[in-house]
């Protein structure tokens, strides 16, 4: 299963997406250049495809499968209203259309609450409140295995007969193996267990390094001020030079720290902090690294 | 009743923790719900249910949990008719570890049943793995996004409008309030409450010996337990120990947290959110000091959801921001949240040392507790000795390796339970528990055996074997394994001699006992040169095979080497006899009982 999670937060859009969008508008878009202008600008980061509306809602075109990163419509107002009743199918087919986690982005869209709720009928997980101008909804990475329909009210056919076949039991009556149940692929594991994304992080520099890190840690160590902790004072820290910091350190060796988190804990230490692993501690703490901690 | 129900089928607390967290999160589409476990779910009432969304864990050898038979083998029954749950809507997630063979197999299974019998699945099946960086929580998460999504368009309600960080904070699941009159002391409140479950026993330690090699890197015990009253058990069956959290720990933790004036007030404790789930046994009156030394763990390894209470509690912004950070739904917060929780074993104690500003936000908030701390959960261990021909006895034994590891961290990490057996004295007392294991003797009593226990796997083989025993009967075969005859040859003496008297057979695989360089002998390595004597065993004789042990690579590798006994004494080709094996565990011939 993919480890990507659908960001549902409220206005945060989520991870840009660069591969083929569809921009999708109207003869009145068209006519007055809000449709161009909108091409223009996604043409400027991805592959655009162009369609009209009518094109896809009377059938004269069908859109390929898992295709785009984006779909973005584009239509005046009152069209959005106009295509209301024929949203449902629409909205579908612009859905298979979606690459899982592709989103959709509809551009001045009126606030009205039938468009989102047409959406997540269609499978979407609507992201933006229905007040803000553009609406987004994004494809979840797990597909409803159905279209689905609201719930109806009432069941249709009598429960009895249903309970009766469900509850009563013949003795005797051969259980089916279970193991016939699984198909090829559930029989499988998952090939490999996630355990990292192996997304490149920034290491610290090697000893002799060459790549020219090395180099670039140097200047920014330069460039920085340094906070020092002291817990003799008043367990505040305050910002010094680095010149002042080597005097500083000459005249009384303490707990220093060039990020001012050291002391917080793991939780707020960089990947390289030389306190890793030890709790948390007083500002002007003497800390002692236990380099022979092994008792195996 | 059309509100959906969440159905949990859970082994040791994992899935319940989830439908917790479920159900909490529909409220974010202010959808209600009932939340119920399996266990006390009668079936005939599926039929009437709209929609029910089931989460299910698996156990080792692909089984589902033992809560959840009755309804499974009522849905397994054949003459069912394939319309007959159309009505009903579902989805399935399940909580797994691929690191089994039979990954999620209980939740798979289900789901296909229900579709084959014409339920609606209305979401795509989710499957948990605990191999994840997050655990299960990793796939949990993400598919309960989704399955919002879904349950806002069937109930036409508004999808969730707010992030699950935004949502405002849930209302607590119980409350706690100080105890106008004061009840019978805590101590005797909390024995009452498990001694009134029939399948609690008051127990007294009698031994608490060490069984591997002083020098040796891993501490071992067998641990005998005596009883003042009769109690029954099975070989097969497990000892359920609810542990104590250290006396020192718990005050440290109190004071810690500012609460050391009031910690041993009482309590009065009222459960408020039936969709949530409280720990067993919580008496109704108790003080903080009994529930963080009894009931609430706060040396457990936090879930995900623990960290979006902490950033409700949190009065400092930059903590807000790392736990924005951690909770986030990109895959850099997952591994930022691995490598500071799950990668080094972080407990909850020492993340709250951390947190200083989730800290002060608790100091106060008491009525949250169940919410935040997780329950101490009681853990299992398979019986090692017998009851004896008349299966009542009054005594116990088991044999269990004490867990100790390191991490990054500096101070290793304890495993709660066996820290607080190992630390127990002769003449302690402890609630014992008896609870059924998936290990049984054979219908037809003189039905030979083989057993496969290497390492604290050889523990319900001892069970087993001594059984049979007692009731006169010796063809028993035994395969242990260990890493020295001199450091981890557990039960030695007694197997040899057993031998020696022809109620054994007996063979022993001491992996690095030979030349540095030559290949090592495993307990699958013995079985393979036994190849005719197993084969004789398990074809002409019907034999029945059990395997216990470490739930890595063993077991796959011993079922493989009884696949090739049956190739090169049987004559069978490799698919015949991977589907022999396949047959035998499904007859109920061949039973694994692992762990990891």
């Amino acid at each position: 299963m993919s480890p990507i999670a659908v960001d549902n937060s409220a206005i945060a859009v989520p991870t840009p997406t660069k591969g083929p969008a569809l921009a999708i508008g109207s003869l009145s878009t068209a006519q007055n250049g809000r449709y161009q202008t909108l091409v223009t600008e996604l043409q400027a980061s991805r592959d655009v495809e162009k369609q009209m509306l009518d094109r896809i809602i009377d059938g004269a075109t069908t859109l390929p499968k898992t295709q785009y990163s984006s779909v973005h419509i584009i239509l005046a107002p009152a069209e959005y209203q106009d295509i209301l009743p024929k949203s449902s199918s629409l909205f579908s087919q612009l859905f298979s259309a979606l690459a899982p986690l592709g989103t959709i982005h509809l551009k001045d869209a009126p606030s009205h609450s039938q468009v989102t709720t047409e959406l997540t009928l269609a499978g979407f997980n609507v992201l933006t409140p229905a007040t803000t101008p553009t609406i987004m909804a994004q494809r979840p990475a797990h597909a409803p295995a159905v279209s689905l329909k609201k719930l109806p009210l009432r069941k249709k056919a009598d429960p009895s007969a249903k309970k009766a076949l469900w509850t009563l039991s013949t003795p005797g009556t051969p259980s089916i193996d279970s193991e016939t149940l699984l198909t090829e692929s559930d029989r499988a594991r998952p090939c490999e267990p996630i355990t990292n994304t192996g997304a490149p992080r920034r290491k610290k520099a090697c000893k002799n390094c060459s790549c020219g890190l090395a180099e670039l840690e140097a200047e920014e160590l330069k460039q920085s001020k340094v906070v020092m902790l002291d817990g003799s004072e008043s367990g505040e820290t305050r910002e010094v030079s680095q010149e002042e910091r080597q005097k500083i350190i000459n005249s009384a060796p303490k707990v220093t720290s060039s990020c001012g988190s050291c002391y917080l804990g793991d939780a707020f230490r960089c990947a390289g902090c030389p306190y890793l692993g030890l709790p948390a501690f007083k500002p002007g703490e003497k800390i002692q690294i236990d380099m022979s901690m092994d008792d195996f | 009743m059309s509100e959906p129900l969440i159905l949990f089928a859970t082994e040791s607390g994992n899935a319940q923790e989830a439908a917790d967290y479920l159900s909490r999160q529909l409220k974010r589409i202010s959808l209600p719900c009932r939340s119920q476990n399996v266990e006390s779910y009668s079936p005939d009432e599926l039929i009437h249910e709209t929609v029910v969304i089931f989460l299910v864990s698996t156990t080792g050898s692909g089984v589902e949990p033992r809560a959840m038979t009755p309804l499974w083998n009522m849905l397994l029954r054949s003459d069912l008719p394939a319309d007959l749950f159309d009505e009903l809507h579902f989805a399935v997630f399940g909580l797994g570890d691929s690191s089994y063979e039979r990954f999620c197999w209980a939740a798979k299974k289900l789901s296909r049943r229900l579709g084959g019998l014409g339920a609606i699945e209305i979401c795509e099946r989710g499957e948990g793995d605990d191999q994840h960086m997050l655990g299960t929580d990793g796939a949990l998460f993400p598919w309960t996004e989704s399955l919002l999504c879904v349950l806002a368009g069937l109930y036409d309600v508004e999808p969730p409008v707010e992030s699950e960080t935004q949502y405002t904070l849930p209302s607590p699941r119980a409350t706690l309030s100080l105890a106008t009159a004061v009840g019978p002391s805590p101590v005797s409140q909390a024995k009452a409450s498990l001694s009134r479950d029939s399948t609690y026993h008051n127990a007294t330690m009698k031994t608490n010996a060490r069984m591997t090699a002083d020098d040796w890197y891993q501490d071992v015990r067998r641990f005998e337990f005596t009883f003042d009253e009769d109690i029954e058990y099975q070989p097969g069956d497990v000892a359920v120990l609810h542990p104590l959290q250290l006396a020192d720990e718990v005050e440290s933790f109190l004071t810690s947290m500012g609460w050391g004036n009031i910690a041993d007030e009482p309590y009065s404790i009222t459960h408020v959110d039936k969709t949530q789930s409280m720990p067993s046994h919580v008496p109704a009156q108790t003080t903080l000091r009994e529930l963080f030394t009894r009931y609430l763990s706060f040396t457990a390894v936090p879930r995900r959801a623990f960290f979006l209470y902490l950033r409700h509690f949190t009065t400092d912004s930059i903590e807000r921001d790392k736990l924005d950070e951690f909770l986030s739904s990109t895959p850099e917060g997952a591994e930022d949240l691995y490598d500071y929780v799950y990668k080094v074993r972080r407990t909850i104690f020492e993340i709250l040392g951390e947190f200083h500003g989730a800290r002060e936000g608790l100091r106060d908030r008491l009525d949250y507790l169940f919410d935040i701390f997780p329950p101490i959960r009681p853990r299992e261990f398979s019986i090692a000795s017998c009851a004896g021909e008349t299966g009542r006895t009054r005594q116990l034994e088991l044999c269990v390796a004490i867990v100790k590891y390191r991490t990054r961290l500096r101070q290793p990490r304890r495993g709660l339970c066996t820290a607080y057996m190992a630390d127990m004295k002769p003449g302690d007392q402890v609630m014992i528990g008896l609870k059924k294991g998936f290990i049984k003797l054979p219908d037809k009593k003189d039905t030979p055996i083989i057993c496969i226990g290497p390492g604290t796997g050889v523990a319900p083989m001892r069970s087993l074997i001594l059984q049979r025993i007692s009731e006169g009967i010796y063809n028993n075969t035994l395969y242990f394994g260990c890493r020295s005859t001199k450091k981890d040859h557990h039960f030695q003496s007694e197997w040899e001699s057993l031998a020696k008297e022809d109620k054994l057979t007996y063979r022993v695989a001491c992996s690095r006992d030979g030349p540095e360089g030559v290949k090592r002998t495993y307990v699958q390595d013995l079985i393979e040169q036994d190849k005719a004597r197993i084969w004789e065993l398990i074809e002409a004789q019907g034999a029945w095979v059990y395997i216990s042990g470490s739930s890595n690579k063993m077991p796959t590798a011993v079922k493989a080497s009884l696949a090739l006994c049956a190739q090169e004494c049987g004559g069978m080709v490799e698919t015949e006899a991977k589907e022999y094996i396949r047959t035998m565990e499904r007859e109920g011939r061949l039973t694994e009982e692992c762990w990891s």
